[in-house]
């Protein structure tokens, strides 16, 4: 029925007795060539590196944010703050500081990360916070919690990050490109992938190459039905911040403050259909204006400074990646301006 | 540390770079010893205390039942060591389960029992029923005198810790690893190359085939409480099949790769089951460590064949309930361990009456026919091993009649058909083809450069066809 132990042939050394360096430098030779000639095609067809977005890459980077003696800009928000920051930028212009992108793609708050790091006595760095009137509703706040209380194991974290590290230099580990996923395509359609016109980096940040989109009325007209549809949902006369609300911002504020560090809230550029549904719903005297009076941080909204509200958004909501070093040039000029960053 | 992980690249680097560094061998063996430690530390730290207290208990033990010649001695020796070794594993593994079922029998006999939490939620340590059955070994190799007591701590330290094979086997038995401690080791230039071979094509049978290719298709049809269509339960038992054997076997290539690459020889743990003509044949194909485990210090202390057959049945259920028990503390796998005690007595009987004699089974239609039969006997036994729950498994098994909760709708697309069945297909030719010789025979005979084509392919879908990475499945027992 089972095998003895008296099998014990099965253990004795039989590796094969061959040419194993020349086989293995041949099989190395062959697969270097076939990974190469398949990322050389891939580039060809437009295709560029794309980081897939995971909450162990984010894990990875919010890790490192008390990194560099608190000197560190933290970046959070929505796909905006991810789109329209342009990281090497801010770094050129602010020698000394490391960025960390921890913005969220989504309609969701990054207030409840700002008050988690509010409460971490090791930062003592600089938090700009891009939020749109909506997000700032308090039932919203805590919205971007499962990233900012999951537990995620150490070495999860380490290998998603390597993986991610790999990715952002080949275009081949597109998990789009991965074999299993272009067989499926091809059976159900007969075609190869086209290239996306964004991208993400390993860095998180978003970039869009607009000149790639094919049809970008209808992801104008998507986008905005899609906040249409949203926004009926609510319907708000006032932002419903009340004092306790406003007092339990700025003392985390105040808190990061004191540790040395300061806190802007930035409202990043929207135009077209986009920009006249949010005023619409949500007009910024009554809204972002108000806001921007009680609580106790510097505030930036890109229609108030002219270096910032001259830039529009090709799909509405987002800058092409041509434009993002120039605005984000002109922002930090105006963060500095209101002394944000600490000499 | 998952062996397909960045971590653990970086770290099998550092470990082979000491190890192939000239220092002197006691110094080497210290080196793999403090880094199975750390290996094993890197899944739950507190969890390396049972490792050496398990380790400790059966080195005394063990040394002195080698400096006592008393029976009654040795004998209380050896139940220290069982009664150490398998309290431990019983407490991590079927505590909360024992104290479930305790309540529900309270609840039968008309008594309320509130234990003092809903569960106690212990957390089982990695690796504890592989290390648990190997230190054993040793200390009942050592009672019945097969081996000697170790002279070298260090020696049998690593040979409980030694990472290739720590958490999910092979299970390594002491005659067969510590004479290797005795002489410097290096792995020659062809157990390196071989090495580096088996590690890459166990990470592919992990990596492409099992995450990549079998188990989106089984988790999407194993969700429970959801109804599937008669075909998605089909495709989604065979995928597990497929799943369980690439994924387990897949580690244990790794190790055995790792091993060698070290220059250690540890034994192999699969050969070709898919190929399997009979329950015993699938047995004596998979998971061998294990089964050769349990058929020396089971199966024949409890008389073997050497019985009447009733004692034979009852030997054979018995070994086989504790394979299932073994797996894990649940119906589902005592179910499974005892329809192969099952299956295995009814063959015994087949084998022995005219009809398993004919000559017919020896002829190539006859050797399909039990092939078919058996493949799908193994099939349908795994659905306990994957479902969640015994009623889980029930809907799958009525589900694959066209009975019970069913669906028309189609959860999985034609392209899941195929990521299943042209793979299985293709593993299950590729047993048939090897199954009377081993993989080292079969590379043997293939030229080199077919072989470094081979490698070529399994290392270029490694990096181009990865599946999302899923911790082993037998990490869980």
């Amino acid at each position: 029925m089972f095998t003895s132990s008296s099998d014990a042939a099965s253990w004795q050394d039989r590796s094969p007795r061959k040419a194993w360096v020349m086989g293995w430098l041949c099989a190395f030779v062959l697969t270097s060539a076939v990974v190469g000639g398949v990322e050389a095609f891939w580039r060809i067809q437009g295709f560029q590196p794309d980081v897939p977005d995971t909450r162990e890459l984010w894990s990875f980077w919010k890790d490192r944010v008390n990194h560099n003696r608190g000197r560190t800009i933290v970046l959070m928000g929505t796909s905006r703050m991810k789109a329209d920051i342009d990281l090497q930028t801010v770094q050129d212009r602010l020698p000394g500081f490391a960025v960390v992108q921890l913005a969220i793609i989504g309609d969701e708050s990054p207030i409840g990360l700002l008050q988690q790091f509010s409460r971490d006595d090791n930062f003592h760095g600089v938090v700009l916070c891009g939020v749109v009137a909506p997000l700032l509703e308090p039932s919203r706040w805590n919205d971007q919690r499962d990233y900012y209380e999951q537990q995620l194991a150490a070495g999860r974290v380490r290998d998603v990050a390597c993986r991610s590290f790999l990715q952002n230099q080949f275009a081949s580990l597109n998990p789009k490109l991965s074999g299993k996923t272009l067989l499926v395509r091809w059976l159900n359609s007969g075609q190869l992938p086209e290239p996306d016109f964004k991208h993400q980096t390993f860095r998180r940040s978003l970039c869009y190459d607009f000149s790639r989109a094919s049809d970008l009325q209808s992801i104008r007209t998507r986008r905005a039905s899609q906040y249409r549809e949203l926004y009926a949902a609510a319907n708000p006369s006032a932002l419903s911040l009340r004092n306790e609300d406003y007092r339990e911002l700025n003392e985390a504020v105040q808190r990061i403050r004191s540790r040395g560090g300061e806190v802007a809230f930035v409202r990043l550029p929207s135009s077209g259909d986009r920009w006249e549904l949010e005023e619409e719903r949500y007009p910024k005297s009554e809204f972002w204006d108000r806001f921007s009076s009680k609580v106790d941080a510097v505030s930036v909204h890109f229609q108030n400074v002219p270096a910032l509200a001259r830039f529009g958004c090709t799909d509405d909501s987002h800058l092409g990646s041509d434009e993002t070093v120039a605005f984000t040039a002109a922002l930090i000029d105006e963060l500095r301006r209101l002394e944000v960053f600490a000499p | 540390m998952l062996f397909n992980s960045f971590d653990f690249v970086f770290f099998f680097a550092a470990v082979l770079l000491v190890h192939l560094l000239p220092l002197p061998w006691a110094l080497r063996k210290f080196n793999l010893l403090a880094a199975s430690y750390l290996f094993y530390m890197s899944w739950n730290p507190p969890f390396v205390a049972l490792l050496l207290f398990s380790t400790l208990v059966d080195w005394f033990a063990a040394k002195a039942m080698g400096r006592s010649e008393d029976p009654l001695t040795r004998k209380f020796l050896l139940l220290l060591s069982l009664c150490t070794n398998l309290g431990i594993l019983g407490f991590f593994k079927y505590a909360d389960t024992a104290l479930q079922y305790f309540a529900e029998a309270m609840q039968l006999l008309g008594t309320t029992y509130h234990p003092p939490a809903q569960q106690w939620n212990i957390v089982l340590p990695l690796g504890i029923s592989f290390y648990t059955f190997q230190t054993l070994s040793y200390t009942i190799d050592v009672y019945r005198r097969k081996i000697e007591a170790w002279q070298s701590f260090l020696d049998f330290a690593l040979f409980v810790s030694f990472f290739p094979q720590l958490i999910a086997g092979p299970i390594v038995r002491a005659g067969q690893f510590l004479p290797q401690c005795t002489e410097p080791k290096r792995p020659s230039i062809h157990q390196f190359g071989w090495g580096l071979s088996l590690i890459v094509l166990g990470m592919f049978l992990k990596i492409v085939l099992a995450d990549g290719l079998f188990a989106p298709t089984v988790n999407e049809v194993y969700v429970m409480g959801r109804p599937v269509s008669t075909g998605n339960a089909w495709v989604g038992m065979l995928g597990f099949v497929g799943q369980l054997y690439c994924d387990f076997a897949g580690y244990s290539t790794c190790a055995v790769g790792l091993a060698l690459c070290l220059g250690f020889v540890i034994p192999a743990n699969f050969r070709f089951p898919l190929a399997m003509l009979s329950v015993s044949d699938f047995w004596s194909r998979w998971h061998m460590t294990l089964s050769r485990w349990l058929h020396d210090y089971l199966f024949l202390p409890l008389g073997g064949y050497r019985r009447r057959r009733p004692r034979v049945a009852f030997n054979l259920i018995v070994t086989m309930v504790l394979c299932g028990w073994w797996h894990g503390p649940t119906f589902n796998f005592l179910l499974f361990g005892l329809l192969n005690g099952i299956y295995l007595v009814v063959q015994l009987r087949l084998r022995r009456s005219p009809v398993g004699r004919h000559q017919f089974w020896k002829t190539a239609p006859g050797k399909a026919v039990l092939w078919a039969f058996c493949f799908n006997l193994l099939a349908w036994t795994l659905v306990f091993f994957r479902a969640s729950t015994f009623e889980h498994a029930v809907t799958i098994f009525q589900t694959l009649c066209g009975l019970g909760p069913s669906t028309t709708y189609s959860y999985l697309s034609d392209a899941d058909f195929l990521f299943v069945l042209i793979p299985l297909e293709s593993i299950v030719i590729i047993h048939w083809l090897l199954r009377e010789t081993t993989v080292e025979e079969a590379i043997s005979r293939c030229p080199m450069w077919l072989w470094a084509i081979c490698l070529s392919m399994m290392l270029t879908a490694i990096l181009l066809v990865p599946g999302e990475p899923a911790e082993y499945v037998y990490f869980q027992f």
